[in-house]
């Protein structure tokens, strides 16, 4: 919704302004799909002067259409498929986070979410030498565990701190403060993180359901808007900036039983791409504790409920037994 | 956009095998292909109603443009329907005024317009008390319903009947993941009478994602 203003363009001014105010047309949208003959009567003005204003806020205002080949070759110059660092992640992904995309983990606690987030962030600040941002909600996020991964990594103190600071984190715990975020991000924020180093790859929100959940349910629908407002500021930022956006989502279950990821059917429209980790419950595991299973339940490429293994310890693999116990310490937090 | 052409691309491989033409303008035909289509990207409800208004010029510039894809239509409904407040006139304004414009983009310029739009609520009852779910009722404003002259319901087949229909076919599918499509026609005979006196058919077949993209069987 777009207020007609004195000035928005030429020929608009105040008293012309007035003057459809008093014929209740306060908008661009209502001056748009209004009669422009009938009004050009009404409001005393010439039809070819309200017809050009017309013209210029349509112009002003809308999207504007792209040739689908002009968009391809755009998409083929800027796409990036980011690497999540972990072979068989990728394969399920093919071959990784897809940069203008929305990516989904979910999972019930100690799936690991968090921990592929770590890792993703990790792998792209070290690896790929580019920058991330990481939005904590659950404040499951410590620093201590992002510099074990990379000390896994690398033992080069310098280095470690270089990755470190390529990864930008961002602590909040409600929906408003991560649409402030979001918003920042896409007015200036993504741009003064590339600064220091590599371009933002990477947005990562870990997780977007502890903010967005809460809000759900009851007969109010405040929540359900305030939802779609995340995915659609993410949705831009990811097209927009070339970010690959990477959520992460809890489970719930279904009518039957069945595990589901969390928020809903409305959200299920949001993610590109959705993936369920899932504990593996096998006596392998007992030896493994990394051990998970991740199945991709919705994606563009790929046929869905294929399922792949792949164990959390990828990200650390270099290091040996002692950060056993304290990773699974971090887990339960996820 | 890239899954879009990796189907266009598979498309014309097949097509290019059939009649033994000459393959090297392949890249040249995706090209062809690729810039008779028009992307819009729309972020909230004004914008689609502006971005109509301002199509309508496109439309009546290239009579070559034929058909108009919504993807989707309920899109900003949450937006809408919180924007709004408590009034349903004031929720419902902005998509009323879309389907009012596409209404007379359809008779002056007889194009096509589909539209996908989401399904917003599962249905609370267990899959064998009822029928028909809550997930399949329309929801949008009327002017949106009475717009309406075919409903095409999707739905992924659940696992057991996958296994079933696979071994029926006889042929040998690598568990390909099978959907369902319910297709219902309002056959109606002006566009204002009500959504009642119209007469319903309706038809039902299923379809695959496979490389080339959809499908039917």
């Amino acid at each position: 919704m777009v207020v007609l203003r004195e000035g928005m363009c030429p020929g608009l001014d105040e008293d012309l302004v007035r003057g459809l105010r008093a014929a209740d047309i306060k908008t661009v949208e209502d001056l748009v799909s209004s009669d422009i003959e009938e009004l050009a009567q009404k409001c005393s003005v010439s039809y070819k002067a309200l017809f050009a204003i017309r013209r210029v806020l349509l112009a002003q205002h809308t999207a504007f259409p792209v040739s689908g080949a002009d968009l391809y070759e755009e998409l083929l110059s800027s796409t990036a498929i980011v690497s999540t660092g972990n072979p068989s992640l990728d394969k399920l992904l093919d071959s990784g986070l897809y940069t203008g995309e929305i990516t989904e983990l979910s999972g019930g606690p100690g799936s690991g979410k968090s921990q592929v987030c770590f890792g993703v962030a990790v792998h792209i600040s070290y690896q790929l030498k580019q920058s991330v941002i990481y939005i904590d909600t659950t404040g499951g996020l410590t620093a201590s565990r992002l510099l074990e991964m990379l000390q896994a990594e690398t033992t080069n103190t310098e280095e470690q701190m270089e990755a470190l600071q390529r990864i930008h984190i961002f602590r909040l715990f409600d929906v408003f403060s991560l649409l402030d975020c979001l918003h920042g991000l896409c007015s200036g924020g993504l741009q003064q993180a590339s600064v220091g180093g590599g371009s933002v790859k990477a947005v990562i929100v870990d997780s977007v359901s502890a903010v967005i959940s809460t809000l759900l349910g009851g007969k109010q629908n405040e929540g359900m808007s305030l939802m779609i407002q995340v995915a659609g500021v993410l949705k831009t930022m990811a097209k927009d900036f070339n970010v690959a956006a990477l959520v992460t989502n809890h489970v719930t279950r279904g009518g039957s039983g069945e595990v589901q990821p969390g928020l809903g059917v409305s959200w299920s429209h949001i993610p590109r791409t959705r993936v369920l980790l899932e504990r593996v419950e096998k006596a392998v595991a007992v030896s493994r504790p990394g051990l998970r299973s991740a199945t991709l339940i919705k994606s563009s490429r790929q046929p869905c409920h294929i399922k792949e293994e792949f164990d959390l310890q990828w990200w650390s693999r270099s290091k040996g037994g002692p950060s056993l116990g304290k990773r699974k310490l971090d887990e339960t937090d996820s | 956009m890239l899954r879009l052409v990796s189907i266009l691309e598979n498309r014309l491989n097949a097509a290019v095998s059939t009649s033994s033409s000459s393959a090297g303008s392949d890249e040249a035909t995706l090209r062809s292909c690729l810039s008779r289509l028009l992307v819009v990207h729309c972020s909230s409800s004004s914008q689609l109603l502006l971005t109509l208004h301002f199509l309508e010029t496109s439309f009546s510039s290239r009579p070559s443009l034929a058909l108009l894809l919504i993807d989707s239509i309920s899109a900003f409904y949450w937006l809408d329907r919180c924007e709004g407040g408590a009034s349903l006139a004031k929720q419902e304004e902005k998509l009323g005024k879309c389907s009012e414009l596409l209404g007379r983009l359809l008779r002056d310029y007889r194009i096509t317009v589909f539209a996908t739009c989401h399904a917003i609520r599962r249905s609370y009852s267990g899959p064998s008390s009822s029928s028909s779910s809550d997930s399949d009722r329309p929801y949008l404003c009327r002017p949106w319903q009475r717009l309406v002259t075919h409903r095409l319901l999707c739905a992924r087949q659940e696992a057991a009947n996958n296994m079933a229909a696979a071994a029926g076919s006889g042929k040998e599918q690598r568990r390909r993941q099978l959907f369902t499509v319910h297709c219902t026609s309002f056959s109606s005979s002006s566009s204002s009478s009500s959504s009642s006196s119209r007469t319903k058919s309706y038809r039902s077949s299923s379809f695959c994602v496979t490389d080339g993209g959809v499908e039917f069987i």
